[in-house]
């Protein structure tokens, strides 16, 4: 019979409940995170908030001064594409105001040379997501909702984790703002359920 | 993962090249752009060109575009990696009409062919990208053929002439610029001028304006002639009706009248004159009443027009023929004349015809007896049948049509063909009915067709022209040798051209013209039909227009016009509208069209005098071998070469792409001992080519025909590579020209050339995928079933089996097609407009070898009947959208599931590739991206692309989604209406069309709502002729086939 | 008692003979002939690797897949490593079950070729779908935030979860019965890591009888858990095939068809394994011909059932009356690909009728040869079913036909190579034989009190 030292009784044991250990540690660690960024890299871009070539500041322009969104981006109820405002709609104002200002003057150069500023996308869905503003604008969902309180930001920045589950569970009424869950269900004491389809084809084309 | 890192690189690339940055935007069209203000004077209000950056884009900028289109997807699914920055580049000032992400559609004329139909084209920021026929033309009423589809991608491609181009005709040549070209183009011209040079335009066919334009340009100099050729155009025609007549036109046929129809060779649904608006007004009156079950039900009644075909080679005509005989080219004639002489036998010559019973028509008449013309051409009972068709024609006299010519019959006895037919129609009493001569002075003053041509070379040989411009046709290729070697002596040869072509390696100038897209135009289809061409973007190349260049070179006496456009205005106010009204000119932008009120048709009268031509009994023609040269839907003349699109378009009859073959009966294959792909030497006395065979059944049994508009020698990189040219086997005799009837030698060589087939076997195996009955069966049972085996088809029609899974439900539209077998003729062109709608790559000849074609919508066509005379049926296969789809459950990541109107979705960023999908699929439509095609789409293919369609990368299967964007759309239209169904936008029938639908030439496909009982969709799936493809599987398919009908008998002929 | 010890361990060894003959091999510099066989296992892998790498920078277009045959030899592949890995389960647990004392001498080498063939076979459904490096992720179900989860319906699913069971109660089952052995080697061993790594792998076995009750008693509960696990692996397998519509797929009578082909083509390749083990490492005493004979009987019976299953399918064709299902087998036996069919015939059910003379199931070059033959006839058997029905399914307007490229082929052989690699290092680094229990065998016949099976 081959031979059994005392310290191998030892390192049964020792062995036996590192395996153990591992284990359980292991499955709890799947299950707590399993749902998020411990599986697989998120593909949110929360908080990306980069600088724009010029400080253009939202804060000023709708939380001061009140500009509402759609004076800027017109094809936020029209189309698919909220869309950045063209030069000469900067120009309207700036023709006057702060026309001393030097990035106003930069604007203003690069307008008179027909050229224009090229801003860094923050909000950005891939390709094979086809969101419509129009139709989410026009439901009476709030810019808010999706871009935050950009009245408040100098500097815009993206606050939604714009993720599949995260448009779900909008679309599924979980989170949906109660203005749109009253439009929904107009008779219902405080409304819930799904506001807006979930097929594959409502987003992928 | 290599999206990913293409991705990376892409961002390199950005920082690396950020002149570049702001460009790719535009592509995906869904961004705003800087508009730039037109460079030059003319400013129209769709005049902003994005694009001039394609002129120094760099391999960078191309896969920065590119890794956006396709490869986005890694961008969501691992963000791990840092996005890349990406930059929106605003307008600076935003055109009115333009809203991103919402299409403009302009009104405009196709240039596919000289047919000129009526197109809208949809434009997204500034950008074509969707070629559609325009539903208030007269002509082609929304419809458009395979090669109208497909023009969108003769605008974006790279092979195009970028710049005018001078050198020497050694073919060196330098690109120059306009300045330059004009400078010393004027200057000879000036000196031509001086000294009575005689100059020489050779020109397509042209519309009025640019005629005229060209008669004020010629008549600079002393001796100024326009010569228009069309290779595939029947001069006989012309010539035949001068003789006939007295009256040298193209008349107006009118299948929508003709309830009768004997085609002799002529193509009419393919490639003859005006197919779109031929194969529309034939099929109307083919449509078979929608009757509903029930005994009382019984169509008893139900008529179509029954039409008859002889013809050499098999065509698209042919194959939806009720009868078709294979002939030799040549014996089309005989035929004519043995149904004129049953004709004036039995029902003699009608009162108050011109026609006399002279001497001169006993005599031509008095051999062409059914008997021995039908033993000549070698048709078993011919001779039956000829009486057969000769008394249906007495009976349906006025109300037949008989027609003939296409290259694939045109022999020497074309233009006696043209007369017999005409004597024919003159006889029954159809001219004036059927068909229209118009009031109008026709082809009078125009010098056209290749008699014009032949003179020209006669001239030109003899040093006597002094300068050639060519514009809009290709000699060097349609008329090889001839015309080179003549070129050769021409002192100056401008041609201006799309692309280099066989002419333009002979000019000492080739300048760049625009698209049709890029250009002002016109055509007149017919007399009194005006068809305007409108810009729908700026040139993308620094092009100019022929008529621009013409005005230009106009110098001295110019006319009040500055630019092509105004002179057109001008033209149009003046004599198309005759009236100062601006508005005229607004409207037609809108409508695309203007029809003046048309004048009375004439009435015309046979002169006796035409019969001389036909001579006595001509007796037995050759015996052996013949050729027939044809044209196919796609190449056409070969313009289209170097579309990719057309060339994978699979022929119709044949199912090959990429190439053209040599067609021979099964019969003479088994003499010659050759089989499918052996490579045969096929020789006339002057010329010699090697081409795969191909067995084709329906042809006779001496024959073998070839395709043209292969074998093109530099027009590009595609096309150059394609198939073998035919058109040196043309004959010339004198000033008339043959593509087919000469008698030729056949040589083995031994060799193989594999050609590339989308569909190897042929029979329907008895299965329930098809059906075909007769209109006698029709008329007693319309859901009789002939060729299937009972077994494999339900007890009764709808009847109910068990599903393992619940059934789903549709609360609100379900979508669901009908397809008409009976209606549909193959042509292929919904294929072509699928493929553009969403995206559908090419994938070139050697993955289609290999089966990995990616159309999702495809023609299968089955053989029934003998291999001699073969009964051809076409089904356009696509995604059935199944209630009970195989491919939704073996889907392992949900990528392939049902959605709540019954669309089988198919989502490509969720999609792994196991293909299980496509293996349970019993129909085959599943298409797998084997590899990344979108790769192959280089700069200026990228604005092809339809941004509301997501291109699929490698690795992804793909199907037809019953166009889900277009219907997406029209619920978004639905709901800004207020019109709403549960939750969503409701669609009225009709309101939306698939891509497909769209374009059918013969409304053979109805799109709609199966749940409205009313829409036209679940009339048609009601129908008793309605059935669907293995309906025992269960898959309960959402596509209706409608069976089709044979016209065989005569009491309805 | 005698008899069995006359049979099953020859030339009158001990335990001590025992211990010194299966380690020997382990504790010395490995053979040339080793050698030999691994470097060329690995290079036939680097030749896998580098084609699928290229298969992975370009697209799945390197292969001979085209619209119609979705599938080729990819999932052969697969189906064959699967059945491979039937035997070594089937010997160890439910042999186990019956006490078939026999299985001692050969349980350890098919337990170990189980485990490699599965990784083998594991390969597969990964690199052959278009986009593996999301197939990865998206096949195992987990919680994402997608809010996206797999379709339980499909068979594919099914295949993830029975193979991955089955490869993780196969490895437990093969770990467990491998703790007693490797403590015998701990304690040969001289070298210190070599010491180190047997210590922790041995999990402080000690051998006392505690330490052997714990462990027979955990044997049999694996040995329990893995017996059903063997008929429904490749049930599971056959429903990727079964559960679909394809006319020559679509057959009640895969699963146990399958099942059956798996045993015959597992101990097929057992033997060809066995073969040459005994040979290379000189355990003819402990793996003798009785034993191979055994396994002789098996593959002839199992053999016949394949042939039984073959016929069946042609008899339900026709009596289904259905003409489509009546062309696909038809076509098997006569269309293009019949070359494929009669080897398949002619090697799993022809050649394996040698064995009904004892002589033949004796002869070690013999069946040797047949075994091979076995082997090759059960991956043509994967590659008529998968191919022949696909080829020629419903609409005859997409009939085509598929040829497999170099990549098909390279990585196929890249996937022998894979295997032999585990083999090899398996047949270096552990005992190839189940020490412990054979010297249960030897005890009995030395009247020694200590019985180890319970």
């Amino acid at each position: 019979m081959h031979g059994a030292h005392p310290e191998n009784g030892v390192s049964l044991k020792f062995h036996a409940k590192l395996l153990i250990a591992l284990v359980i540690t292991g499955t709890a660690g799947f299950a707590a995170f399993g749902d998020r960024k411990f599986v697989v890299p998120s593909a949110s871009n929360q908080g990306y908030a980069p600088e724009q070539p010029i400080p253009f500041s939202h804060r000023l322009m709708a939380g001061n001064d009140r500009i509402p969104c759609l004076y800027c981006h017109t094809g936020a109820d029209k189309s698919r594409h909220a869309g950045i405002p063209p030069m000469n709609v900067c120009m309207n104002c700036h023709q006057v105001v702060k026309a001393d200002s030097p990035y106003i003057q930069k604007l203003k150069q690069l307008y008179n040379e027909k050229k224009t500023i090229e801003w860094v996308r923050v909000h950005e869905l891939p390709d094979f997501v086809y969101f419509s503003h129009k139709r989410h604008v026009l439901k009476g969902v709030s810019c808010e909702t999706c871009h935050g309180d950009v009245a408040r930001m100098d500097r815009v920045e993206q606050v939604a984790p714009l993720t599949m589950g995260w448009c779900l569970d909008c679309h599924r009424g979980k989170t949906a703002p109660p203005e749109v869950l009253g439009r929904v269900y107009p008779n219902q004491q405080n409304p819930r359920g799904p506001v807006a389809p979930t097929q594959c084809d409502t987003c992928h084309q | 993962m290599n999206e990913d890192t293409k991705l990376k690189d892409h961002v390199e690339a950005r920082e690396a090249v950020s002149g570049l940055i702001q460009h790719w935007q535009h592509w995906r069209g869904i961004e705003d752009f800087e508009s730039k203000v037109p460079s030059d004077e003319k400013v129209t209000e769709f005049d902003q060109n994005p694009f001039d950056w394609i002129r120094d884009s760099t391999e960078m900028a191309r896969r920065e575009f590119l890794t956006i289109m396709g490869a986005g997807v890694a961008m969501a699914t691992f963000g791990c990696a840092r996005r890349p920055v990406h930059k929106i580049i605003p307008y600076v000032i935003k055109p009115e009409e333009v809203t991103p992400g919402i299409a403009n559609w302009y009104a405009t004329t196709c240039g596919g062919c000289s047919a000129g139909c009526g197109a809208l084209v949809k434009t997204r920021e500034g950008r074509p990208i969707k070629v559609e026929g325009n539903p208030k033309h007269p002509l082609n009423r929304g419809a458009l053929c395979a090669r109208g589809q497909s023009s969108i991608f003769d605008l974006y491609d790279p092979d195009r002439l970028k710049a005018p181009l001078a050198g020497s005709r050694t073919g060196k040549r330098r690109q120059t610029t306009w300045a330059e070209a004009d400078e010393a183009i004027q200057k000879r011209f000036k000196e031509l001028a001086a000294k009575k040079g005689r100059v020489r335009v050779l020109s397509g066919r042209q519309g009025p304006a640019s005629r005229r334009l060209v008669s004020e340009f010629l008549s600079i100099f002393s001796d100024g002639e326009h010569v228009e050729y069309e290779p595939l155009f029947d001069d006989e025609i012309i010539e035949a009706r001068r003789l006939c007549f007295g009256h040298p036109s193209i008349p107006r046929y009118r299948f929508d009248r003709a309830e009768l129809v004997i085609s002799l060779g002529a193509d009419f649904l393919g490639t003859w004159l005006s197919p779109v608006e031929f194969a529309r007004d034939w099929a109307g009156g083919r449509k078979l009443p929608n009757a509903l079950n029930g005994p009382n039900a019984l169509p008893v009644k139900a008529t179509m027009t029954k039409l008859i075909s002889f013809e050499p080679t098999l065509t698209v005509t042919g194959s939806n023929a009720d009868e078709r005989f294979a002939i030799r080219p040549g014996d089309e004639l005989k035929i004519a004349l043995a149904l004129a002489h049953e004709v004036v036998a039995s029902a003699g010559i009608r009162s108050g015809s011109s026609i006399s019973k002279s001497e001169t028509l006993v005599n031509v008449l008095r051999g062409y007896t059914p008997a021995s013309v039908a033993k000549e051409i070698g048709i078993t009972n011919g001779d039956l049948a000829l009486r057969r068709f000769a008394s249906a024609l007495v009976r349906s006299s006025g109300r037949s049509l008989i027609i003939g010519g296409g290259p694939q019959s045109q022999t020497s006895h074309s233009l006696a063909l043209q007369i017999a037919v005409n004597l024919l129609n003159s006889l029954l009493g159809n001219e004036g009915v059927t068909i229209e001569s118009d009031a109008g002075a026709g082809f009078a003053d125009r010098k056209i067709g290749f008699s014009a041509v032949a003179k020209l070379i006669a001239e030109m040989n003899a040093g006597s022209v002094d300068a050639l411009i060519v514009h809009g046709t290709n000699p060097g290729y349609t008329i090889p040798r001839l015309f080179e070697d003549a070129l050769k002596k021409v002192p100056l040869v401008i041609v201006m051209s799309e692309y280099e072509n066989e002419t333009s390696r002979h000019a000492d100038y080739v300048l760049a013209t625009p698209h049709s897209l890029e250009s002002w135009g016109e055509a007149e289809p017919r007399p009194g039909l005006r068809s305007i061409q409108q810009p729908v973007i700026a040139p993308i190349h620094s092009t100019r227009a022929f008529e621009d260049s013409i005005l230009l070179w106009t110098e001295g006496k110019r006319p009040k016009a500055s630019t092509w456009y105004d002179y057109l205005r001008t033209f149009w106010r003046n004599d198309v509208f005759k009236s100062d009204r601006e508005s005229f000119w607004e409207e037609t932008l809108r409508t695309g069209v203007f029809e003046s009120t048309p004048a009375p048709a004439k009435r015309v009268e046979f002169r006796n005098s035409a019969l001389d031509r036909l001579g006595p009994y001509a007796g037995t023609g050759n015996s052996g071998l013949v050729f027939s040269a044809y044209a196919k839907v796609s190449m056409y003349d070969g313009r289209g070469a170097n579309n990719v699109l057309l060339q994978e378009l699979p022929e119709p009859t044949s199912a090959i792409t990429w190439d053209n073959s040599l067609n021979v009966a099964p019969s003479l294959a088994k003499k010659l001992g050759v089989s499918e792909n052996d490579v045969l030497e096929l020789s006339t006395p002057d010329h010699a080519a090697e081409l795969p065979v191909h067995i084709q059944p329906g042809l006779h049994p001496s024959v073998v025909s070839a395709a043209l508009g292969y074998g093109r020698r530099s027009v590009g990189k595609i096309g150059d590579s394609a198939g073998v040219d035919i058109y040196p086997f043309m004959t010339v005799k004198g000033s008339s020209r043959f593509y087919s009837g000469q008698s030729v030698q056949l040589r083995k060589t031994g060799k193989i050339y594999r050609l590339a087939s989308t569909q190897w076997h042929a029979v329907a195996e008895k299965r329930p995928i098809i059906n075909d009955i007769t209109l006698a069966q029709y008329r007693k049972n319309p859901a009789a079933s002939i060729h299937t085996e009972p077994e494999l088809r339900p007890a009764r029609p709808g009847q109910k089996l068990p599903t393992l899974w619940p059934e789903h439900v549709y609360q609100g539209q379900r979508w669901g097609m009908a397809i008409d077998l009976n209606s549909c003729i193959g042509c292929g062109s919904c294929v072509i407009a699928c493929q553009v709608e969403n995206n559908v790559p090419a994938v070139g000849r050697e993955l289609v070898r290999n089966s990995r074609e990616m159309h999702w919508l495809r023609i299968d066509r089955y053989f029934s009947g003998t291999p001699e005379r073969p009964d051809v049926l076409f089904q356009p296969m696509l995604c059935q959208h199944c209630g009970n789809a195989p491919c939704e459950p073996v889907c392992p990541v949900l990528a392939s599931v049902h959605n709540d109107e019954g669309l089988n979705l198919q989502v490509y960023n969720r999609c792994v590739g196991t293909r299980y999908c496509e293996n349970n699929c019993p129909y085959k439509v599943r298409r797998f991206n084997f590899f990344d095609y979108w790769k192959s789409y280089k700069t200026t293919m990228n604005l092809a692309w339809n941004p509301d369609v997501t291109v699929r990368s490698r690795g992804v299967m793909e199907k037809c989604t019953f166009c889900v964007h277009r219907i997406k759309g029209a619920q978004d239209q639905a709901k800004d209406k207020g019109k709403v169904k549960n939750g969503k936008g409701y669609v009225e029938d009709g309101a939306m069309k698939t891509a497909c639908e769209q374009t059918c030439p013969t409304d053979a496909i109805v799109f709609g709502d199966l749940n409205d009982p009313d829409s036209r969709v679940s009339k048609l799936s009601r129908d008793p002729r309605a059935f669907r493809v293995l309906e025992l599987q269960n898959t309960q398919p959402s596509i209706s086939y409608l069976t089709k009908v044979r016209n065989k008998d005569d009491a309805h002929a | 008692m005698m008899r069995m010890h006359e049979i099953l361990i020859a030339g009158g060894k001990n335990a001590a003979d025992l211990d010194e003959d299966v380690a020997r091999p382990v504790e010395r510099f490995p053979t040339r002939i080793w050698w030999a066989c691994f470097l060329s296992a690995v290079a036939a892998f680097g030749l896998g690797a580098l084609l699928a790498t290229d298969m992975f920078q370009r697209g799945l277009g390197v292969l001979g897949l085209n619209i119609t045959n979705g599938w080729g030899v990819f999932i052969v592949n697969f189906v064959f490593w699967v059945g491979i890995g039937h035997a070594g389960t089937l010997i160890s647990a439910i042999l186990y079950l019956f006490r078939q004392r026999w299985r001692t001498g050969i349980n350890r080498t098919a337990e170990a070729m189980t485990i490699f063939a599965v990784m083998t076979a594991l390969l597969f459904p990964v690199i052959h779908t278009g986009r593996p490096w999301y197939a990865i992720f998206w096949l195992i179900p987990y919680p994402n935030e997608r809010s996206l989860w797999v379709n339980f319906r499909s068979p594919l699913i099914w295949d993830v979860f029975a193979v991955g069971t089955y490869f993780t109660i196969s490895l437990v089952f093969w770990f467990t019965g491998l703790i007693p052995d490797l403590a015998s080697l701990r304690d040969r061993a001289k070298h210190p890591l070599r010491k180190a790594v047997y210590t922790v792998l041995s999990l402080g076995w000690r051998g006392s009888s505690r330490n052997w009750l714990h462990y027979e008693t955990a044997y049999l509960i694996l040995a329990g858990l893995s017996t059903p696990l063997v008929l429904s692996v490749h049930s599971v397998v056959s429903f990727d095939f079964a559960v679909s519509s394809v006319p020559g797929w679509h057959t009640t009578i895969f699963p146990p068809y399958f099942v059956a082909g798996a045993i015959f083509s597992g101990f097929a390749m057992v033997v060809t394994l066995l073969v040459i083990t005994r040979e290379v490492f000189g355990l003819k005493d402990y793996i003798t011909l009785n034993h191979l004979e055994k396994m002789n009987k098996i593959m002839l019976a199992t053999g016949m059932m394949v042939g039984y299953a073959y016929a069946c399918e042609f008899f339900i064709a026709w009596y289904s009356g259905n003409a489509i299902e009546r062309f696909a087998l038809t076509n098997r036996a006569f269309g293009p690909y019949a070359w494929a069919y009669w080897i398949m015939v002619a090697c799993n059910v022809a050649v394996p009728q040698i064995f009904w003379f004892k002589r033949a199931r004796r002869n070690i070059p013999l069946m040797f040869i047949v075994s091979l033959f076995v082997n090759i006839g059960m991956w043509f058997e994967r590659f008529v079913i998968v191919v022949t029905s696909l080829h020629r399914d419903f609409l005859p307007s997409s009939w085509r036909y598929y040829v497999p490229t170099f990549y098909d082929w390279g990585i196929t052989l890249g996937s022998f190579g894979w295997f032999f690699i585990w083999f090899l290092l398996f047949v270096r680094f552990l005992p190839v034989i189940a020490m412990s229990e054979v010297k249960a065998v030897i005890a009995e016949e030395k009247g020694d009190g200590h019985v180890a099976v319970a």
